[in-house]
C-alpha cells in the first residue's frame, strides 16, 4: 500500500491533534487537522480523505453526529471513520459503530495498533474502490456487448433476407431466367454474403479490441499496412472502378498494426461504398503537428473522397460509441466508425471528420508520432 | 532534584515510554507537546471551575474529558484518574463533591507541571 493516503484527524483538543499529526505524518500519510465535526464536514466537502480519526467529544456537533452526517453524504459515505474514545468510555466504544464507523481506537493510542488499523481499513476501503471501479467497467462492457450484438443481428438480416430471397427465386424459377438476370442475381447474392463477411470481421475485430490489454505499440510501417487494408478491399476496388492516390512515403507514427490497418480498411471500404460515382479516394498524411492531448507531436492519416460530403448533424452522429448504438443508428457506417474510434482511444489517437456537402468527406486519424 | 526523581510516583513511566514511541525521538516536537500541555491546562481547569459553579455540566465535562486524555499521555494516571470521575460527574449532572474534586484536580496537576517542566528542560 502506499502512504500516499491522506487522513484527517478530527480533535478539539491540540494536544491530541498535535501528536495524531506527527506520529500519522512521521510514518509518511498526509494529514489534515479539523478542530470540530462541523469543520471536518467542511474540508471534506473540499478534500476527500482516504480515512477519518474522529474524537467523540467536541464543542458543537459531537463525534457521533459528525461521522451520522458523513454516512448521509454521497461523496463521503465511503470514508472509512475510525472513533478514537477514551479507554474509560466503554458504551463510546461500541455506539459508534451504530453510526457507521468502521472502527475505534483507544486514548492514549498505542501507535502499532492505531497503525495496524488504519492499514486494514485503508486495504478494505482500496479493495472495495477497486471493485467498485471493476463493476462500473463491466456493466459498460455488458452495454456494448447489449447494443452491439442487437446491431450485428440487425446488421445481419437485411442482407441475410436478400441471399435467401434470390436463393428462392433461383430455385422455384431457375429454368425461366435468363442468362443476364441469372448473373444479376447470383452477383447480388455474393455482395450480400461479402457485406454479412465484413460484418462479421467487424465482430471479432471488437472482440480482440475489447481484449486488448496491452499491445506493443511500436513504429509502423504505414506502406505496408495501407496495402494489406487495400488487398482486402481488391474486390470493391474493382467493383466500384475505383481510382486511388497514393503518396509516394509515409511519415512514421507509433501504433499497433494490425489495428490501424482495421482504420484504414474501414476508411477506405467507407469513401468506396459513400465516395463518389466512380470513388476518387485519396489516401495521405500530414507531417508531424502539435496537437496530441499532452502535448506530444501527431501525425494526422486521411481518406479523401469525392462523395456528397456530410451535413454537420451526419458527422456528429458518426463515431458514435457502441454503448449509443442503439439509439444513433450512424446512417450506413455501422459498426466501423464506432470501432475506429475506440481503437485510436486506446492508441492515445484522435479520429474526426472534415466534409462538405457536394465537395466530399475526409476521414482522418492521428497517431503520436 | 534530578527529572527521574522528579517524575517518580507522577508520571508513569509505561505511558511516557509509549508517547515517546510515538514521538519517535523527535525532542523538539516532545517540548512542543509539553509546552502545549501546560498552556491548555490552565484554560480546562478554569472550565472546569466554570461549568461547575454555573452548573454548565456539559462545560465541566468537556474539559474535564480533555485533560483526562492529556494527563493519560504523558502518563500522570493519578491526575487522569481524578479528570475521569470529575468527567463522570458533569456527564451525569452530578455537582456533589466536584469542587473538591477539581481542588485535587489543581493540586495532581501542579504536581504534573512541575514533573514535565523538569523533563523538559533535560531533552
Amino acid at each position: 500500500m502506499t502512504n500516499q493516503d491522506t487522513i484527517l484527524v478530527v480533535d478539539d483538543n491540540p494536544v491530541q491533534s498535535k501528536l495524531a499529526l506527527h506520529f500519522l505524518r512521521r510514518t509518511g500519510y498526509d494529514v489534515l487537522i479539523a478542530t470540530s465535526g462541523e469543520e471536518a464536514l467542511e474540508q471534506v466537502r473540499d478534500i476527500r480523505p482516504d480515512l477519518i480519526l474522529l474524537d467523540v467529544l467536541m464543542p458543537g456537533i459531537d463525534g457521533f453526529e459528525t461521522c451520522r452526517r458523513l454516512k448521509d453524504g454521497e461523496e463521503t459515505r465511503d470514508i472509512p471513520v475510525i472513533f478514537m474514545t477514551s479507554l474509560s468510555d466503554t458504551a463510546d466504544k461500541v455506539k459508534g459503530f451504530e453510526f457507521g464507523a468502521v472502527d475505534y481506537v483507544t486514548k492514549p493510542i498505542q501507535p502499532q495498533e492505531l497503525l495496524a488499523r488504519i492499514n486494514t481499513h485503508l486495504t478494505i476501503r482500496n479493495l472495495q474502490k477497486s471493485l467498485q471501479q471493476e463493476i462500473v467497467e463491466r456493466e459498460k462492457l455488458i452495454a456494448e456487448l447489449d447494443a452491439f450484438a442487437h446491431t450485428v443481428a440487425h446488421d445481419l438480416k437485411s442482407p441475410l433476407t436478400s441471399i435467401v430471397g434470390y436463393a428462392n427465386v433461383l430455385e422455384e424459377h431457375h429454368a425461366a431466367i435468363s442468362g443476364d438476370d441469372l448473373l444479376r442475381y447470383l452477383q447480388v447474392i455474393a455482395q450480400n454474403g461479402y457485406r454479412m463477411g465484413n460484418i462479421i470481421d467487424e465482430l471479432l475485430l471488437l472482440a480482440s479490441v475489447r481484449a486488448m490489454e496491452d499491445v506493443e505499440i511500436k513504429p509502423l510501417d504505414m506502406a505496408a499496412i495501407v496495402s494489406e487494408a487495400r488487398g482486402r478491399l481488391a474486390y470493391m476496388i474493382e467493383e466500384y472502378e475505383a481510382e486511388i492516390d497514393l503518396p509516394e512515403s509515409w511519415p512514421v507514427a507509433r501504433g499497433y498494426g494490425p489495428w490501424v490497418e482495421e482504420v484504414w480498411a474501414n476508411y477506405l471500404s467507407n469513401a468506396l461504398k459513400y465516395g463518389g460515382r466512380p470513388p476518387h479516394v485519396e489516401l495521405g498524411a500530414t507531417e508531424r503537428i502539435d496537437g496530441g492531448p499532452d502535448g506530444f507531436e501527431v501525425v494526422r492519416f486521411y481518406v479523401r473522397d469525392n462523395g456528397d460530403g456530410l451535413t454537420p448533424g451526419e458527422q456528429e452522429r458518426l463515431f458514435t460509441p457502441f454503448e449509443r448504438l442503439d439509439q444513433v443508428k450512424a446512417m450506413g457506417h455501422g459498426l466501423g466508425l464506432s470501432i475506429v474510434g475506440r481503437i485510436m482511444r486506446k492508441l492515445q489517437g484522435q479520429v474526426g471528420v472534415e466534409s462538405e456537402v457536394g465537395v466530399g468527406s475526409t476521414f482522418w486519424f492521428s497517431l503520436p508520432a | 532534584m534530578t527529572a527521574s526523581e522528579q517524575t517518580t510516583g507522577v508520571l508513569d513511566s509505561a505511558a511516557l515510554e509509549n508517547l515517546k514511541d510515538m514521538i519517535g525521538g523527535d525532542t523538539e516536537f516532545f517540548a512542543d507537546l509539553i509546552d502545549t500541555f501546560i498552556a491548555d491546562a490552565p484554560r480546562m481547569l478554569a472550565d472546569m471551575r466554570q461549568g461547575m459553579e454555573g452548573g454548565d455540566v456539559a462545560l465541566l465535562h468537556r474539559a474535564a474529558h480533555s485533560l483526562k486524555s492529556n494527563s493519560a499521555d504523558f502518563g500522570a494516571l493519578t491526575l487522569s484518574e481524578l479528570c475521569r470521575e470529575l468527567e463522570a460527574r458533569g456527564k451525569d449532572g452530578v455537582l456533589a463533591g466536584a469542587a473538591e474534586l477539581i481542588e485535587r484536580v489543581e493540586a495532581e496537576y501542579a504536581k504534573a507541571e512541575t514533573a514535565l517542566k523538569a523533563i523538559r528542560q533535560d531533552l
